[in-house]
């Protein structure tokens, strides 16, 4: 069966894909603040001197990584009205969603690069007179970001192709600007090959900008250790 | 003058006493030695009195202040101020390098001025034979230099009393004479130091008063050059 394959319905609509894409990345960018903000609190509550809030950080991210996102937009769009009379325009619950669920994965990684700095740093710290707001500040995050890193612009990669599950929820964003167009102009192979493209296009722009972020790291706040070594390596195979 | 003594401090982990009941007096400007077995208490005394482990009970008295009584501090801030310790292993933190590693104290906890705590740190580096290492970072150091690093963050802060736990353990014969070579000079300043080692040398040429630990126990105590007789 042959396919008569048509892009004139690409080239007529370049602002339609530009206007989803647009919203796709707000998604992103603004998720991407609040989840951050949500998940390095969370993990400093983590290790907090208090039992109830490290056991209502756990609870959160257990929570939190235990419901499908896809569930959660619908959760929160359809059910959270009708149990409490709040309308939230699905905009704002797609950047509520994927602030929760990103801040709980990236809690979790923070934990992990948190656990992995040896305690006898800390213990130096303390005996300088160190609180513990300044030696998460000066002693664990510096030597934090550089284990994490990668793994928390993973989590920003990862989220930007979770953002067209906010068309469910009738986000017009990139996939569902695709999915409007398609209904009018009847050729889904053509828009839904070019809108792949550019998810494809704008992630690998966002992972050749996470290995420039990543390399700036190693070579400015890293220099010690296995990392300065790693430096070395990647400058050549790199 | 700050003096620090310590009356019937104890400690246990999950069960094991690894304190009894410790007491001990330093003057100011003293040098005392503890000695014993691996696993006798010394470094957990070390780690007591810096409050970086909470006895479990007992009293400690710093300058005339109570800093400790019963499981409770009372004076932490008096403590971090004239207590400083240098750890076995250096500690030094592998993304700063030698000179960060040694103002970053000032900096943070004194708000000395970065220009000025610069200053001092490379005073201290130089006294130290390590001014030209100030950009290196821990690991590009030898264990040597890594102690002379971690020696000169803890006298940065000035501090009255100054803790030393097995810094030339984990040294070779050179290294460890180095850094003894710079205890010794510290000894003269008169700053009170007390110092778990097993360097006989240390202990012969700088120690007013020796103690020996056995099982959480200080079994004995004796002037200087009377415990190895």
């Amino acid at each position: 069966m042959s396919y008569g394959w048509s892009f004139n319905v690409i080239y007529i609509n370049i602002p339609v894909f530009l206007k989803g894409l647009l919203v796709s990345v707000e998604i992103l960018a603004a998720s991407m603040i609040v989840g951050t903000i949500i998940g390095l609190a969370v993990s400093i509550l983590l290790f907090y001197n208090n039992r109830l809030l490290r056991w209502f950080s756990r609870l959160y991210i257990t929570i939190v990584r235990s419901i499908p996102l896809l569930m959660l937009l619908i959760w929160v769009y359809f059910v959270f009205p009708i149990l409490f009379g709040i309308n939230i325009s699905a905009f704002a619950t797609a950047i509520i969603c994927f602030s929760l669920s990103l801040s709980a994965f990236l809690a979790e990684s923070l934990r992990s690069g948190i656990e992995s700095v040896p305690v006898n740093h800390v213990d130096s710290a303390v005996v300088l007179g160190m609180d513990r707001l300044q030696i998460l500040r000066h002693i664990i995050f510096p030597q934090v970001a550089r284990q994490v890193l990668p793994n928390i612009l993973n989590h920003y990669i990862t989220l930007f192709k979770l953002s067209s599950m906010a068309s469910v929820i009738t986000v017009n964003e990139l996939l569902h600007a695709s999915s409007t167009l398609i209904s009018v102009t009847y050729r889904p192979l053509e828009i839904y090959t070019f809108t792949a493209l550019m998810y494809i296009a704008i992630v690998l722009m966002m992972t050749w900008l996470a290995s420039i972020i990543e390399k700036r790291l190693l070579m400015s706040i890293a220099k010690s250790g296995d990392n300065l070594r790693k430096v070395a390596w990647w400058e050549s195979y790199g | 003058m700050v003096d620090l003594s310590l009356r019937n401090v104890s400690i246990a982990f999950g069960g094991a006493k690894i304190l009894r009941n410790i007491s001990l007096d330093l003057k100011t400007g003293e040098k005392v030695c503890i000695l014993g077995k691996s696993g006798a208490g010394k470094s957990t005394l070390l780690r007591c009195i810096s409050l970086l482990d909470i006895p479990d009970g007992g009293e400690m008295i710093l300058g005339g202040r109570r800093v400790l009584h019963n499981k409770r501090v009372q004076d932490m801030g008096y403590l971090r101020k004239n207590v400083s310790m240098v750890f076995q292993d250096y500690n030094l933190w592998p993304h700063k390098n030698a000179l960060q590693n040694i103002i970053e104290g000032l900096v943070v906890v004194r708000k000395v001025e970065p220009s000025n705590a610069a200053a001092i740190g490379r005073s201290i580096l130089k006294s130290m034979g390590l001014e030209c290492k100030e950009n290196c970072f821990p690991f590009s150091l030898s264990g040597g230099e890594q102690q002379r690093v971690a020696i000169a963050r803890a006298l940065a802060m000035e501090p009255s009393i100054l803790l030393l736990d097995e810094i030339t353990s984990s040294l070779d014969i050179d290294s460890a004479r180095s850094v003894i070579g710079i205890i010794k000079k510290l000894s003269t300043t008169g700053i009170s130091m007390i110092i778990v080692t097993h360097q006989r040398e240390l202990v012969r040429e700088i120690a007013d008063r020796v103690y020996l630990m056995a099982n959480g126990e200080m079994v004995e105590c004796s002037r200087n050059g009377d415990i190895f007789t």
